[in-house]
């Protein structure tokens, strides 16, 4: 009877993992005589320099290990590795400067990269700079999927036409590449939004009210007396500006809001497109889900959009749509109702629940970097691996900065749970001993300057 | 034989402790071997001493 593991990976304790199993399994499975203990302790994954950094990263955690466990040596015919740590102003320039590392660094065919964040958060900037860069990049797992631009766009923009109230939602397909509306031409689309709305309310407080006591009308006096009053009874559904409402119900291309605001001849042109577009979608609503998603994406030109992206082969370039259709067809298909909303309503508790929908990586990939939280890289490898975020006090040492609380007398400054340090740490060493190769800790100021 | 056990578990109705399971596993697999043994969750530490610990006899 063999039990294997590492302490210092324990990852699961939220789902009832015990941190002692480890540490009793020598005296619950005996026959008396003292049971072996062998330290697993060469890694085959790391280069030498690597496996300091990871160490060193790992050494508090070790000191506090119930189980005693051994600082990893590198295997015999392990390179020398290469670590390039850079310190830099704020989260951007940050990205910029993995962007341009990673470039260089994946010139060479055949070498598979990830950035590995800490947060989801952290995406958004890391793709703004790969695609600066001209770095073909993927974002993996479900959680993460939602937030890349063009699959954000999709599901609010098929889904969202249908509920009228989600305007907000219509942002990225009115500013991107289908529409390219401009600031002043948005700015006139939403005058027109509200404008609008100010007529259909005033013209519905006549037609759609309810006369809520007919016994007391004075029919015959001619004179509109108190009893005569309409009351609107839903008023409230009038009360927000639809940009949804306006786009199927455009201005004039002579009309001016009240401080001039208009919308372009050319924009009005383009919005017709995206209006028709959406309207055929509506139309489309009772399809299954997956066909539903094909064709909202040629509906809207996405096909096209990933496509025309430089630095792309063409498989690369579908990677987050074709992940997207899976995730419809999944959801298509264990669903008990696969409705649009449902599908809708369930995106959005991926967003919010990350880790419980989030998907391991099928494999690392040559053909694009990519992007996903270290809690999702548990197991997996590249030939180069970047980590943003690396802040004193942020990651890996604790949760979050400690907020300062004022005791009455002055403001101070609490220490750190140790109980979260810990966590934190455990998260942390699983990564740095995955790395063979190359690494690069960028450590970014910003919002959490040091 | 490789066996993925669910991490958490609740008594259902219906079940029942048939201790002579642990014999035959035994029997069965002259070898045992525990992945990732620090996410072994209390539940099934419990389930996996009484197949392959043999009580009071010592291990198999």
């Amino acid at each position: 009877m063999t039990a294997v593991g590492d302490p210092n990976q324990s990852i699961y304790g939220w789902r009832g993992a015990s941190a002692t199993t480890l540490t009793r399994f020598p005296a619950e499975f005996t026959d008396g005589s003292p049971t072996p203990v062998r330290q697993l302790a060469t890694t085959w994954r790391n280069d030498a320099s690597i496996l300091k950094v990871a160490n060193h990263l790992a050494a508090p955690l070790r000191a506090s290990a119930r189980v005693d466990v051994a600082p990893l040596a590198v295997r015999p015919d392990a390179g020398v590795g290469d670590v390039v740590v850079a310190r830099v102003g704020t989260h951007v320039e940050e990205a910029a400067y993995l962007a341009d590392w990673l470039a260089g660094a994946t010139s060479r065919a055949g070498t598979t990269a990830a950035v590995l964040c800490r947060k989801r958060s952290q995406f958004g900037p890391v793709m703004e700079a790969l695609d600066a860069a001209g770095v073909p990049y993927e974002v993996v797992g479900l959680g993460g999927l939602l937030l890349t631009p063009r699959s954000s766009t999709w599901s609010p923009r098929c889904a969202r036409s249908l509920t009228r109230s989600r305007g907000d939602a219509l942002m990225r397909p009115l500013t991107g590449p289908m529409c390219r509306l401009g600031a002043a031409d948005l700015d006139g689309l939403h005058e027109w939004a509200r404008f609008r709305q100010k007529v259909v309310k005033a013209e519905s407080q006549g037609r759609l009210a309810i006369d809520l006591d007919p016994g007391h009308r004075d029919e015959d006096d001619g004179v509109e007396g108190p009893g005569d009053a309409l009351v609107d009874l839903a008023p409230e559904v009038l009360d927000e500006p639809s940009i949804i409402e306006a786009l199927d119900d455009l201005p004039p291309e002579v009309w001016r809001g009240t401080e001039g605001q208009y919308v372009g001849a050319g924009a009005l042109v383009r919005l017709k497109g995206l209006s028709t577009a959406l309207r055929r979608l509506r139309r489309l609503g009772a399809l299954p889900l997956p066909d539903l998603v094909g064709e909202a994406e040629r509906a809207l030109g996405l096909d096209v959009e990933v496509l025309s992206r430089p630095g792309y082969t063409p498989d690369t370039s579908r990677a987050h749509l074709d992940a997207f259709a899976d995730v419809a067809a999944d959801f298509a298909s264990s669903a008990d109702r696969p409705t649009l909303i449902g599908f809708l309503a369930w995106l959005d508790a991926a967003v919010a629940q990350e880790r419980g929908l989030e998907r391991a990586t099928s494999s690392p990939s040559a053909e694009a970097v990519q992007i996903l939280t270290i809690h999702a890289a548990k197991g997996l490898e590249w030939d180069v691996v970047a980590v943003p975020g690396l802040v004193e006090g942020t990651f890996p040492a604790r949760e979050g900065s400690p907020t300062p609380k004022h005791n009455g007398a002055r403001w101070v400054v609490p220490d750190p749970t140790p109980g979260r340090l810990a966590r934190r740490a455990r998260g942390g060493s699983v990564r740095f001993a995955r790395r063979p190769g190359r690494v690069a800790d960028a450590a970014g100021g910003g919002r959490f300057r040091q | 034989m490789p066996l993925t056990l669910p991490t958490r578990w609740r008594w259902q109705p219906g079940w029942r402790w048939v201790p002579d399971i642990g014999a035959g596993e035994r029997a069965r697999f002259r070898v045992v071997l525990l992945d990732e043994f620090q996410d072994t969750s209390e539940a099934q530490l419990v389930l996996l001493r009484s197949l392959f610990a043999a009580g009071d006899s010592g291990v198999p």
